[in-house]
């Protein structure tokens, strides 16, 4: 008997897709990318609400959401995908959960709310999402301070490869989201929000390593790829540096074809 | 087909450690067949056991800080997660679906006689039920040819308890299997 063999024309796109590797143009590390961006963002409201304290919400940026843990903690040690009940809800909109790898490798997945999505015409709508990691590069408590259950649920279901062992901590939580900033010019700034939408300005990181904002109908257009945006000081109108988007080398990088919703959701998925 | 056990494959690992795609892709061109070999032994189709190969590649590529070289070949690793893959495929194949799902495929496949078909079930049964690790021990020692000190190494175990596992595996395996032969069957496909 012969060995079989791959198909010669799958064979070919796989290995397409590993030489890739390393190259802006890799769809491996693209998507690699896509869950880190989610789950830096997860941790970046986490941070805001560990310094709160318990049922203070003090934003450190405009239209930040804050959590404030109401109700008992839950600890657990499971193996592979597995729900958590999290007992009676009282109002609460969020689930609070610090997740840690027992296991040194598999990928574990929660489900998140605090997510946006945004159509052609920049209508955006709250989108339940997701923060990923895998056990072999995240050995660290990973913070979700909005996680998501459903209406009416008492519980929220974490994720895990088979075999995969996990710990968690986790509670009811109360979401709250301040209000945006607003410039001399009438602008509004600050972070976009599942609850408002996108504010005129949003907060993003020249090339050149300074913060500043970019108008947010920039992200939500249709660019080309190789453009620059310019980045502003809160004023909207001076110019303080480029925030790069896109490269013209990668693939479905057609002029004005590129889609900028995987950058948007990053920056502003909690 | 082309096997490197020396410094070549261990110098091509280090190259794709640091994300050098073409080093990936000369590890592909080295490993695919023996990949998609045991894939098509523990699947319900080509289609699956394409999606498998392809995930075993990419999983290479995700878990590479974590990868065990064995013997300077990363050749025991990627079988023990094609056998983990095939486990479960819908779910493991999951994280890859829109890269699989774009890539060209065959418009149909030749299937298998059903004796094959029946065989492969049945070994895919069998090795679901066995702890992941005792299944891929047994896939890379009984299938593979795998020695067992390089079969433990791959699997981060100790030699001494690689041995008692396999043997409980085994024993196991006989029992479930007893008429199907599976010494000469399960070398089917390999070239070891």
């Amino acid at each position: 008997m012969t060995s079989p063999t791959l198909e010669p024309r799958f064979a070919s796109a796989v290995r397409d897709e590993l030489t890739a590797i390393g190259t802006r143009s890799s769809l491996l590390e693209r998507r690699q990318r896509r869950s880190r961006l989610l789950t830096a963002g997860a941790i970046a409201v986490g941070v805001v609400a560990a310094t709160t304290g318990a049922g203070l919400v003090a934003a450190t940026a405009p239209g930040s959401t804050t959590v404030a843990p109401s109700g008992d903690a839950v600890t657990v040690t499971r193996t592979g995908t597995s729900t958590i009940e999290l007992g009676p809800r009282n109002g609460a909109n969020a689930v609070i959960l610090d997740v840690t790898c027992v296991s040194d490798h598999g990928a574990i997945s929660v489900p998140t709310s605090g997510g946006l999505s945004f159509d052609a015409d920049g209508t955006t709508a709250a989108s339940p999402g997701t923060t990923e990691w895998d056990c072999a590069e995240t050995t660290a408590v990973v913070h979700i301070p909005t996680g998501y259950a459903a209406d009416g649920s008492a519980s929220i279901t974490v994720t895990a490869d088979p075999g995969t062992e996990w710990e968690a901590t986790a509670r009811w939580g109360v979401s709250t989201t301040s209000d945006w900033g607003v410039n001399s010019e009438g602008q509004t700034y600050g972070e976009p929000n599942a609850l408002r939408g996108y504010p005129d300005l949003v907060p993003v990181r020249a090339s050149n390593g300074r913060d500043g904002f970019a108008y947010s109908k920039d992200f939500i257009r249709p660019h080309s790829c190789g453009d620059s945006l310019p980045v502003y000081a809160v004023n909207g109108t001076t110019v303080v540096g480029e925030f790069p988007f896109g490269e013209p080398s990668g693939p479905g990088c057609a002029p004005g074809g590129a889609k900028p919703s995987g950058a948007a959701s990053g920056v502003t998925t909690g | 087909m082309t096997i490197l056990h020396d410094d070549a494959e261990a110098a091509l690992w280090q190259r794709a450690m640091q994300r050098e795609g073409d080093a990936f892709a000369q590890l592909f061109d080295l490993h695919q067949n023996r990949v998609f070999s045991r894939a098509v032994g523990l699947t319900e189709n080509a289609h699956d056991a394409e999606d498998v190969t392809a995930a075993a590649f990419f999983e290479l590529w995700r878990k590479r800080r974590s990868v065990r070289v064995v013997d300077g070949s990363v050749l025991p690793w990627l079988l023990v997660t094609t056998v983990n893959l095939a486990r479960n495929r819908r779910r493991s194949t999951m994280r890859y679906e829109k890269l699989l799902r774009a890539a060209p495929r065959h418009e149909c496949v030749e299937g298998p006689d059903a004796e094959s078909i029946e065989t492969r079930r049945r070994l895919t049964e069998s090795l679901a039920r066995l702890a992941p690790v005792d299944g891929a021990l047994f896939v890379l020692t009984s299938v593979e040819g795998y020695p067992i000190t390089e079969a433990a190494e791959a699997l981060g175990l100790r030699p001494a308890t690689a041995r008692v596992r396999l043997h409980r595996a085994r024993a196991r395996l006989r029992t479930e299997l007893h008429d199907l032969d599976p010494r000469l069957r399960f070398a089917e496909g390999t070239s070891r």
